[in-house]
C-alpha cells in the first residue's frame, strides 16, 4: 500500500495515533537529552524512574477514589496522582544521582553508565517483588467513549495526552530560554567550571536537572499505564525507543529530543501502514532508524556545528 | 593592618606525583593591578583555579578579605581543621574570574552570557544598569547583543568573558592570559581596557600572562613564576629592567 491509496481520514487517523505515541516519547526522551546535555552520560535507569512514577501514580489514585463511579471527583483525584507521581519520582531521580552518578562524576566514563544500568535491574526486580509481574490497567479519570469526526475516531484520553504533552513541552521550553535556573541549566551545559565561576551552584543545577527528567518521566507514564498498560519492564522499551528519539533529535538539544519523539511516534505507526510491517516487528522501526541517523547524521538532526573560535 | 586583599600562602598543588605548584606565596594589595608572568607550564593557570576552588589544595592557605576560604594542613592534618568552599560559595565573597580560553558560553547570546555573569544578583534592575554599563564600556557587545557568543571573534569573545566577569561587581578579579590568541592591536586594546577597570571600577586585578612586556607595564607589581615556584617579585617597574626578566620574558 502507498501513502498516495490510504483515504485523507485513515491518513488523519494514522496522524493522530502517531502524535500521540510521540507525545510519550518525547516526554521521556526529553529526560534523557537534558541529562546528557549536562553530564554527558546516558542515565540508563531513566524508563524505571518512569515506571516507579506510573505505579506511584496509581496507588495514589486508586486510594483516594473509586474510578468506577466517575464524577469530577476522580478527575481531581487523577491530578492529585499525577502531580504526586511527579514529586516521587523527581526525588527518586535526584536520590539516584545522589547515591549511583555523583560518587563517580570523575571516574571513567563507562563507570556512571554501569551504575545505571545496575540501577536499572534493581529498581525493575524491586518493583516485580512489590508490586508483583501481572500488568494492571489504569482507569481513565474521563469518559473515555470514542468521539467521530469524519470517518476519524479518537479517544478523549489521547486528546488527553496530546494536550498534557503539548503543555509540559511549551513549559519545559520556556522556563529553559527565559528564567533564571534555566539559564544557568543552559551555562552549566556548556561549560561545568565557568558556570561554577559565575556563582551557579553546579551540585544543585544537577539536581534540578533530574528532578525535572524524572517527574517529565512520570507524566509519560501515566499516560501510557493510561493508553496501554502498567507493569514493572515498561520502562524498557519505552526508555530505549525514548533515548533513540533524542539520539535522532540530537542528543543533549532541547527541541531535537521534542521532534525526535513525535518523528519516532509517527514513524512506527506509518511504518506499520505504508511499509506493511507486522504490529510484532514494530519495534524494529525504532532501532533501524536509529542505525540509519548513526550512519547518516551521528550527531542528530538539530544539532548545529558552532565551532568555538580560539 | 596591611591592606592585602588576597593571600595565598605556601600554597601546593599536585596532578598526581608531579607536584604543580611547589609553596607559592603571593600578596595582593587592594586597588592594584598584580601580574603574574611565566612560561608555559610554570602553573600559571593552576595558581588561580587554586584560589576560586577549581583546583584543590594539597597544602597551603588561600585568605580573601581577611577571611581564610580554603586550608589544609596536607595529608598529616586533621581533617576538621581543613576549609573548603565550592567555587560558587568562593565567588559569592566578591571574586570574578575570566578564565583561560576565555571561557564564554558559545550557545547563548552575548546578552546571556552577561547575564550570567550577574546570576548571584537577585535585583533585576540592577542587573540592567549593570549591563547597560557594559555596553557603555563595551560598544561592540552592544551590537552583537543578540548574537551567539560563539559566534563573536577572538578579541570580542575576550572582551565578553571581561565584561561578563565584572557584572558581579567583584573586589578581586582574576584574569587568565586575556592576550593569548590575539592580534597585537587587540591585545593593546585589552590591556588598555584593564586599566581603564582598575582605574575607574576601583576594582583589583590579578593578572595572569605571558605577553610580559604588556603585563608589567600597565601593572605595579608582579611576581615571575618558574615551575612551581616564585623566583622574583618586585614592582613592576623594577621588574622591566631586571636584567633576568629581560633576557628570559622580554626577548631582549
Amino acid at each position: 500500500m502507498n501513502l498516495f491509496n490510504i483515504p485523507h481520514n485513515e491518513l488523519l487517523q494514522h496522524l493522530l495515533n502517531g502524535l500521540t505515541l510521540g507525545a510519550i516519547y518525547s516526554l521521556i526522551a526529553l529526560g534523557y537529552t537534558m541529562v546528557y546535555g549536562i553530564l554527558k552520560f546516558i542515565n540508563f535507569a531513566h524508563g524505571e524512574i518512569l515506571m516507579l512514577g506510573a505505579y506511584a501514580g496509581y496507588y495514589v489514585y486508586y486510594l483516594i477514589c473509586d474510578p468506577s463511579q466517575g464524577g469530577s471527583f476522580v478527575i481531581f483525584a487523577f491530578i492529585i496522582s499525577l502531580l504526586t507521581a511527579m514529586v516521587i519520582s523527581a526525588s527518586l531521580g535526584v536520590f539516584i544521582e545522589r547515591v549511583a552518578y555523583r560518587p563517580l562524576r570523575k571516574a571513567p566514563r563507562l563507570a556512571p553508565l554501569l551504575s545505571a544500568i545496575g540501577v536499572s535491574i534493581i529498581l525493575m526486580n524491586l518493583a516485580a517483588l512489590f508490586f508483583g509481574t501481572k500488568s494492571r490497567k489504569f482507569d481513565y479519570p474521563i469518559d473515555n467513549t470514542t468521539i467521530q469526526l469524519d470517518g476519524t475516531s479518537i479517544t478523549p484520553n489521547q486528546i488527553m495526552i496530546l494536550a498534557v504533552g503539548l503543555i509540559m513541552m511549551t513549559a519545559l521550553k520556556l522556563f529553559i530560554d527565559k528564567s533564571r535556573l534555566g539559564k544557568a541549566m543552559r551555562a552549566t551545559s556548556q561549560n561545568q567550571s565557568v558556570a561554577a565561576l559565575m556563582g551557579i551552584n553546579v551540585n544543585f543545577i544537577i539536581s534540578l536537572t533530574f528532578a525535572i527528567g524524572s517527574a517529565l518521566a512520570a507524566v509519560a507514564g501515566i499516560m501510557m499505564s493510561l493508553e496501554f498498560k502498567l507493569y514493572p519492564t515498561m520502562g524498557q522499551m519505552a526508555g530505549l525507543k525514548a533515548f533513540i528519539a533524542a539520539v535522532v533529535g540530537g542528543i543533549g538539544n532541547i527541541s531535537g529530543a521534542m521532534l525526535g519523539g513525535i518523528l519516532l511516534g509517527l514513524l512506527e505507526t506509518f511504518g506499520v501502514v505504508i511499509l506493511g510491517i507486522p504490529q510484532g516487528l514494530k519495534d524494529t522501526i525504532a532501532f533501524s532508524v536509529l542505525i540509519i541517523i548513526l550512519l547518516v547524521k551521528p550527531s542528530g538532526l538539530l544539532i548545529k556545528n558552532i565551532r568555538e573560535k580560539v | 593592618m596591611s591592606n592585602a586583599i588576597l593571600e595565598l600562602k605556601n600554597v601546593h598543588v599536585s596532578y598526581g606525583n608531579i607536584e604543580a605548584l611547589k609553596g607559592v606565596n603571593v600578596t595582593i594589595n587592594a586597588g592594584q593591578i598584580v601580574c603574574l608572568i611565566g612560561a608555559n607550564g610554570a602553573g600559571k593557570s593552576t595558581l588561580l583555579k587554586s584560589i576560586v576552588g577549581l583546583e584543590p589544595l594539597t597544602r597551603g592557605e588561600v585568605v580573601f578579605n581577611g577571611e581564610r576560604i580554603t586550608y589544609t594542613g596536607g595529608d598529616s592534618s586533621a581533617k576538621k581543621d581543613r576549609v573548603f568552599h565550592s567555587t560558587d560559595r568562593i565567588i559569592s565573597r566578591g571574586i570574578s574570574m575570566a578564565p583561560e580560553g576565555r571561557g564564554i558560553f558559545p550557545e547563548m547570546t552575548v546578552l546571556e552570557n552577561l547575564e550570567m555573569g550577574a546570576f548571584m544578583i537577585k535585583d533585576k534592575a540592577l542587573i540592567k544598569t549593570r549591563i547597560e554599563e557594559k555596553y557603555e564600556m563595551f560598544e561592540i557587545l552592544k551590537d552583537r547583543r543578540k548574537q551567539l557568543a560563539g559566534s563573536l571573534s577572538g578579541g570580542e569573545q575576550q572582551m565578553l568573558s571581561i565584561a561578563r566577569a565584572l557584572m558581579s561587581a567583584p573586589r578581586l578579579l582574576l584574569l587568565d592570559e586575556p592576550a593569548l590568541g590575539l592580534a597585537p592591536i587587540i591585545i593593546q586594546n585589552i590591556f588598555q581596557t584593564i586599566s581603564k577597570i582598575s582605574r575607574e571600577d576601583k576594582v583589583t586585578i590579578f593578572l595572569v600572562e605571558q605577553n610580559a612586556k604588556m603585563a608589567l607595564s600597565i601593572s605595579d607589581k608582579g611576581y615571575v613564576l618558574e615551575t612551581g615556584n616564585i623566583v622574583l617579585e618586585d614592582d613592576s617597574k623594577n621588574l622591566l629592567e631586571n636584567p633576568k626578566v629581560k633576557a628570559a620574558y622580554l626577548g631582549e
